[in-house]
Order: C-alpha cells, then sequence, then structure tokens
C-alpha cells in the first residue's frame, strides 16, 4: 500500500489514488473487536512475561529448601506473610517462585512438543492431501493407528521403559499429538487442492514442492496456527499428567504437574499446594484456547458457524 | 490435457510439429498457457497481483533481476488494461473484470503461442465479457497467439473463433470454420444447437429444438451414435455403428446421414 504514484496514465484526475485497507489492516480490525481473542492474548502473554523474567519476579529461590518455614499459607489465611506471598511447601520452598520457574517447564514443553507435532502432522497431512489415492490411504491408515493409541498410556508405558526425563517427555508428547495436524491439514490440503489456482501454477510449470510449499501451505497457515494453540494446550496439560504420575519431569524441577502431584498428599488440610499450581494450569490452557479459538475468527470469519 | 494436467489415454496432441508427451511440463508450460472460467478461483488469494502475474516466470527461472521482473509486470499489466498501480493489491481487492484481466496477464507473460481459455467470459457480467473478449482478440492481433476456446455461448464463439469444433458427449461431431458452421450446419446436433438460441424478443417464446428431454448418462452414453435417442432423423444404422469423423466437402462432420 505505500505505492503514491499517481502520474501514470490510469489516474489523472481519477481521484483513483484510494488505498484500500490491506489483508493485515481488516485483520488487526477485527482483532481489536474480538473480546476472547484478547482476553487469552493478555492472559499468555502475562504467562510468557512470567517466564522470560522469572529470575526478576521469583522473590526466592525455587530449590532452596529451609525446613524451618515449611508450610507457611499464602497470604490471604491468617498465618500467611508477605514475605512468601503463595506460601511454602512440605520442604520450605517458596511456592511463588516454584509457580514461576515452572511456568518455563510448561511453555517449554508445550512449545517443543507442538513443533514436533506440527513437523510430523503437516509432512503427514500435506502429501495425503495433495497426492490422495494410494498415498492417502497409506496416511489415513497411519492416523487411524494414532488415533487409536491412547496418548497418555503411550506415554506412560515409554517412560517407564526408558525413564523419565524432559527430553524424553518432548519426544514422546511430540510424536502422540500430530494426529489432529495431520486429520485437518489432510483435509484442506484437498481441498484446496482441487481450486484453480493450484492447476494454474501447475500449468506455469512450478514443481510439485514448489506448488505445495509456496501455493497450498500459505492458505494453510490458519489452519496451523489455530491447531497449534490447541495443541500447546493439550500438550501441558499431558505433561502434566505424567508429572502429577511421577512419569514426567523428575524432582526437584519445578513443573507445576509436579506440584499438584507433591501437594496430594497434603491436600486435606493445605489444599492451596493443589489448587494454587492448578489454576495457573487452568489459566494458561484456557487462554491459549481462547487465543487460538479468537485467532480462527479474526483470519476466517467465514469458517464460522 | 494439453496443460499436461492430465494423462493421455489414447490419441496424441501435437503443438509446433512436436508431440506434447514429449514435451517437460517446463516446455510446455513456456508455449501453452490456461485462462480459466472463473476468476474467482484461479488466483491465489495469499499472493499480491503483481506475484500471481510473474508466477510463470519465477516458476521457469526466467525472472531476471528484480528491476527487469517489476518492468515486464508493468508492461504486462498495461497491456490488459489495468493499472501498475494494483500491483500490491490482493486479488479481493479487484472485480471480476479485472481478476479475469489478471488472469489472462498471468498468462501471457510468458508469450506462449497457445492461450486455453476455458469459458474465459461465462463467470462474468455481460458488459465486462465484451470488454475481456475485445482484449482477447486485441491480444491475438498484437502477440500472434493462437486461442483455445472452450465455449458454451454461441455469440462469443461466433465472435471470436476462426474454426469451431462441436462436442456432443465427449466426441466431436461437427468441425468447420465458423462461418460455415453457423449459416449451413451439417449435423442434426449443431443445427438443434444453433436452434437453441434465445432470442431477445420473449413473444417468440422458446426455440423449438426436436431434442426431447433426455439428456444421456455420460458414463454410459448410448450405443452408436452418441446422439441418436435424442436426433429425429436417426435410423437403424444408427442404433449400431459407431459414425467416424469424415471429410465432406469443406467440414468434417461425424453423422451417418449428414443433412445438406
Amino acid at each position: 500500500m505505500t505505492q503514491a504514484t499517481s502520474n501514470n496514465k490510469f489516474d489523472s484526475g481519477l481521484g483513483l489514488d484510494v488505498v484500500f485497507p490491506s489483508p493485515r489492516q481488516i485483520m488487526r480490525q477485527r482483532m481489536i473487536h474480538h473480546k476472547g481473542f484478547i482476553v487469552g492474548g493478555v492472559m499468555v502473554l502475562l504467562i510468557f512475561l512470567m517466564a522470560i523474567f522469572a529470575p526478576a519476579i521469583a522473590p526466592h529461590d525455587p530449590f532452596h529448601q529451609d525446613l524451618s518455614i515449611r508450610m507457611i499459607p499464602p497470604v490471604w489465611n491468617e498465618n500467611g506473610t508477605w514475605n512468601y506471598p503463595l506460601g511454602t511447601d512440605n520442604l520450605g520452598r517458596d511456592y511463588l517462585s516454584r509457580l514461576v520457574y515452572g511456568c518455563r517447564i510448561s511453555l517449554l514443553i508445550g512449545f517443543s512438543c507442538m513443533m514436533i507435532a506440527a513437523v510430523i502432522g503437516a509432512i503427514l497431512g500435506l502429501t495425503a492431501g495433495y497426492f490422495g489415492g494410494t498415498v492417502d490411504m497409506v496416511v489415513s491408515f497411519i492416523i487411524t493407528v494414532r488415533l487409536a493409541l491412547p496418548a497418555v498410556l503411550v506415554a506412560i508405558a515409554v517412560v517407564a521403559l526408558i525413564g523419565g526425563s524432559m527430553k524424553i517427555v518432548i519426544l514422546v508428547l511430540g510424536c502422540l499429538i500430530w494426529d489432529r495436524f495431520a486429520v485437518i491439514l489432510r483435509a484442506t490440503t484437498k481441498q484446496i487442492r482441487a481450486i484453480d489456482y493450484v492447476q494454474a501454477a501447475q500449468a506455469a510449470g512450478c514443481s510439485v514442492l514448489r506448488v505445495i510449499v509456496l501455493e497450498i501451505m500459505p492458505n494453510l497457515f490458519n489452519s496451523i496456527v489455530i491447531v497449534a494453540t490447541l495443541e500447546i494446550g493439550r500438550a501441558i496439560l499431558l505433561e502434566a499428567a505424567l508429572s502429577f504420575l511421577g512419569m514426567g519431569v523428575q524432582p526437584p524441577t519445578p513443573s507445576w504437574g509436579l506440584m499438584i502431584s507433591e501437594g496430594k498428599d497434603l491436600m486435606l488440610f493445605n489444599p492451596y499446594l493443589v489448587t494454587i499450581p492448578g489454576v495457573a494450569l487452568f489459566i494458561l490452557v484456557l487462554g491459549m484456547n481462547l487465543f487460538g479459538d479468537g485467532l480462527r475468527d479474526v483470519t476466517s470469519p467465514e469458517g464460522r458457524s | 490435457m494439453a496443460l499436461g494436467l492430465e494423462k493421455i489415454t489414447s490419441g496424441e496432441i501435437y503443438i509446433g510439429g512436436q508431440v506434447i508427451s514429449s514435451l517437460g511440463s517446463k516446455d510446455i508450460a513456456k508455449r501453452i498457457q490456461p485462462v480459466f472460467q472463473d476468476p474467482y478461483s484461479s488466483l491465489n488469494p495469499r499472493k499480491s497481483i503483481s506475484k500471481i502475474i510473474s508466477l510463470p516466470l519465477r516458476a521457469l527461472g526466467v525472472a531476471g533481476t528484480k528491476k527487469e521482473l517489476n518492468e515486464l509486470i508493468d508492461e504486462t499489466m498495461e497491456t490488459v488494461g489495468l493499472p501498475p498501480r494494483l500491483k500490491y493489491n490482493y486479488p479481493n481487492q479487484l472485480s471480476g473484470g479485472q481478476r479475469q484481466r489478471v488472469a489472462v496477464a498471468r498468462a501471457i507473460i510468458m508469450r506462449p503461442d497457445v492461450v486455453l481459455c476455458d469459458e474465459p467470459t461465462s463467470a462474468l457480467d455481460v458488459s465486462v465479457q465484451a470488454q475481456i473478449l475485445n482484449m482477447l482478440m486485441e491480444l491475438r492481433r498484437e502477440l500472434n497467439l493462437t486461442y483455445v476456446l472452450i465455449s458454451h455461448d454461441l455469440a462469443v464463439v461466433e465472435h471470436i473463433a476462426t474454426k469451431v469444433a462441436v462436442m456432443y458427449l465427449g466426441r466431436i461431431v461437427e468441425e468447420a470454420e465458423t462461418e460455415k458452421i453457423f449459416k449451413k450446419p451439417c449435423h442434426p446436433y449443431t443445427q438443434a444447437l444453433m436452434e437453441s438460441v434465445l432470442t431477445p424478443d420473449p413473444k417468440l417464446g422458446l426455440p423449438e429444438t426436436h431434442l426431447g428431454i433426455a439428456y444421456p448418462n455420460p458414463i454410459d452414453p448410448p450405443s452408436g451414435c452418441t446422439f441418436h435417442p435424442r436426433c429425429r432423423y436417426a435410423k437403424g444404422i444408427c442404433h449400431s455403428d459407431v459414425p467416424e469423423l469424415t471429410r465432406d466437402g469443406d467440414c468434417l462432420i461425424a453423422c451417418h446421414y449428414p443433412l445438406s
């Protein structure tokens, strides 16, 4: 939209130098007016900032144990102090610091699992949707096999066999949650492949790879981003579940799932040990889903029902 | 098929004396370019107009420097009557006629020998149709193009074509010079087709074509001459034997009993 030349023969004196809103500008307008998108975005953004500035926010060392100050309740309890705003756990570690550092783990796992899943799912979905026929049948079979395996169960089995660590949890989860990417991209690619501009690109002499990457992929971008936000939420929940079962991130690393797991023994008398990380997890996943949903509405309003 | 998008099951297509199946997809792309029917689906909504028009150049790796490419895009846009200021716009900001002009620009930027027009005007308003058709005729003169025009609109065909092949159920039934076919159709189907054109005068009513209403299933076409169930001149042989495309005077015709 930067073009402002009006000296060529088409524009002279016609007042045709009207600037159309670009797709990006239209999208920005829609973003501002979408409540779910804004709320979800702010939630996610806050948690992101928390992860980035963890050392500055956390008042204490999340690993420092001091049994003399164990089980201090949060400030809103009568015995709480501002020194430990969210209290301390049964080993005397500051709960707020552990929460702040824990969100780093959750986000890291969420994003890297999503990346692995996106790559696997996109490759499978795009090839199946583009080539169709036998390739599609093979990929559909792989997707069905994957859907037949319950993710948590497989993850537990694998982690039990090779032992739990963050790397293994990320790899296992990444290789287990690509199904939604593959299913959605396969369907959308199929749809787009039938449209004339793909044929025009083929007729122009584009190679298969070029058609897929430069002509089809940009039109799939919305779907990819939306599925990605939802998958991040799913991966974070799965990691929390695994850690809760003792199969995920190993102590003393602060992870939200692990914090819930460690707090569950003392839940009866100190419910805050479970509710605080639980609420944090809830906010992150809710924010991610609101953000993803909003992104769908903002980028392709015609797909809304 | 001519674009190399579909596999040829039988027969051959020649272009400039060369069999098309012997050419690579890039060689085909240099000689034949398409203009599609629907300008709303033939332009990628995520690409700017300049990207769309220059796609064949970039795909074949003959784009040259950025400046040359830009000049060529401007020049081509002016040839098809598009102001170059629309270069950075996206297809959804253009009208149907402008979009079709973009599609034509994309087709001619490589200076191909043949442009395949698949119903280039049927998705457009009548007023825009005329503009596009006149532009196509002008381009043909300026760039020395050959068009392969696929259309159901007889007025468009009469206006643009020099030679017409009439198809029925996937087969050519008659092929002749435009003037000849419109003045004196020989095949019963061509005759019915010419008679089916609606007149602007509502008092004249619907034209009588003697075709009946039963349109046969194209997947399972009738035996013999595929047109015989609807043909009022059909005789015994039409039910059993497929008529070959044979030369009859100045036209090719596939009928056992051509009208004279």
